[in-house]
């Protein structure tokens, strides 16, 4: 990785003086650590993905026009994420909310975050950018001291500029150099005190409803890029089927057919236009012969089979406190139906190839 | 559902027809003031149905816009919002109208 001369002269600087970690606490702000841990450490705060990310660049960018950039791994999916992870690195850069915009989900720019899913997107995504929004303003902070030769701690932040006493402003666009924020995240954020918080308050109308409203481009199913093809994908019969055989070739003379693909048991089909593709997609399922083998459980001991499977544990919360000795106690077990909770919706998907680079891009949703 | 084939050479109208995000048609505006959409998917269906309701009845009342947007179902939950920004878009193109009279 790039800029590694600079994350060590940051952490040694860290390591050396400290002189970084500044005391906000006047200004509304408050150092982001928890009490000390049983054996007397200091606990690390949490800090969602930034830990598995935790250079600040990979989140935040600023540019030298004014404008500022924030990259999620998550998807916006109605849930409003772009607009809440937008409004948490305003509040915390202290920056107005419409010079900043947002990339999400792009495997080229922004973090990988796995999926977007139980309700984890502000939880790992929007702490994360908490964090590394509030010590990119950190750094913007010491290098106004530095250019002032005044002490951080006499400086404050307001729409995107350092501010000194005298009303001197310096710009975060002007502060900013190219390698500015490509360091890794210090132990400690100086986060704004949640009394003080001005953006995160509102109640600002979603960025993605628009161009849902208008016909734009809210899904990959809405980017129209010129020389797109389509692909439909021929499903098995069922779980674990083998493919025997299949006489592709009236397929492949049928309107607007590309190609027929095929791959041990995958086949699918590649049309110039989507309903060229489903009609062959349709022809080539008739096509196809299958051996298929009962390999699903069967539902009567579908308890015991799913008890069986790897399982990770995820503590959500746990909040129980001692209770007293129990008068009486009760035992029952439950069983319920297994809810498989599938989309129904085509899943879509966009690979871009650039003939030049042998590189692909791709987008991927419901 | 009405298979685009079966209309011949009558003029469709879809959501992309009406208006833009610079320049949003009464209904587009409402939905967007009102915030009523999630994820988006019903929202063309439901704007377009409620677009050709109100412009037969302008008036129509807010049980006729239910019962008329019965088969659209929205997944989210955004209903009683859609039901909302109907309303204003009723009321917009009203106030519209009123000031084409004028």
């Amino acid at each position: 990785m790039k800029g590694e001369a600079v994350i060590l002269s940051r952490r040694s600087v860290l390591a050396g003086s400290g002189a970084l970690v500044v005391n906000f606490s006047s200004l509304g702000r408050v150092a982001a650590q928890r009490g000390g841990d049983e054996q007397g450490g200091a606990a690390v705060p949490f800090r969602g993905n930034l830990s598995k990310f935790p250079f600040l660049d990979s989140w935040i960018r600023l540019n030298a026009d004014g404008t500022i950039v924030v990259f999620t791994g998550k998807a916006e999916l109605g849930q409003g994420i772009k607009t809440a992870l937008l409004q948490i690195a305003a509040e915390e850069l202290d920056a107005p909310f419409d010079q900043l915009t947002i990339v999400t989900a792009d495997t080229a720019r922004t973090p990988d975050e796995e999926y977007t899913a139980g309700s984890h997107s502000v939880q790992d995504s929007g702490t994360a950018i908490m964090h590394a929004a509030a010590q990119a303003r950190q750094l913007l902070i010491n290098e106004a001291a530095t250019r002032t030769g005044l002490p951080a701690e006499e400086l404050h932040t307001e729409s995107a500029a350092v501010i000194a006493p005298d009303g001197r402003r310096l710009l975060y666009a002007d502060l900013v150099s190219g390698q500015m924020l490509h360091v890794e995240a210090a132990a400690q954020s100086m986060l704004k005190d949640p009394r003080q918080l001005k953006i995160m308050q509102q109640a600002i109308p979603r960025v993605d409803i628009p161009a849902k409203v208008t016909g734009g481009e809210a899904y990959v199913q809405d980017l129209r890029p010129a020389d797109m093809v389509h692909g439909r994908v021929v499903r098995p019969p069922s779980y674990g089927a083998k493919l025997l055989d299949v006489d592709s070739s009236s397929v492949e003379t049928m309107p607007g057919v590309i190609k027929v693909v095929r791959d041990g048991s995958f086949i699918g089909v590649i049309a110039s236009r989507e309903f060229q593709a489903i009609e062959a997609m349709r022809a080539l399922a008739a096509a196809a012969r299958w051996q298929e083998t009962a390999t699903l459980p069967n539902g009567a001991a579908l308890p015991d089979f799913l008890k069986a499977q790897p399982a990770r544990d995820i503590v959500v919360l746990d909040a129980r406190a001692a209770s007293a000795a129990a008068a009486k106690s009760l035992s029952a077990t439950y069983t319920r139906l297994y809810r498989a909770w599938l989309d129904r919706s085509l899943m879509r998907c966009r690979v871009v190839r650039r003939r030049c680079h042998d590189d692909l891009e791709s987008h991927a949703g419901r | 559902v009405t298979p685009v084939s079966l209309l011949a050479e009558r003029k469709v109208t879809t959501l992309e027809g009406l208006g833009t995000a610079a320049e949003p048609a009464p209904i587009q505006r409402a939905f967007i003031e009102v915030q009523a959409a999630q994820c988006g998917y019903c929202i063309p269906g439901m704007m377009m149905r409620a677009h050709a309701l109100l412009q037969k009845q302008p008036q129509a009342s807010d049980a006729e816009i239910q019962a008329c947007l019965e088969p659209h179902l929205c997944r989210c939950g955004t209903h009683m919002r859609i039901l909302r920004a109907i309303r204003l878009a009723r009321s917009l193109m009203m106030a519209a109208q009123a000031g084409d009279r004028r």
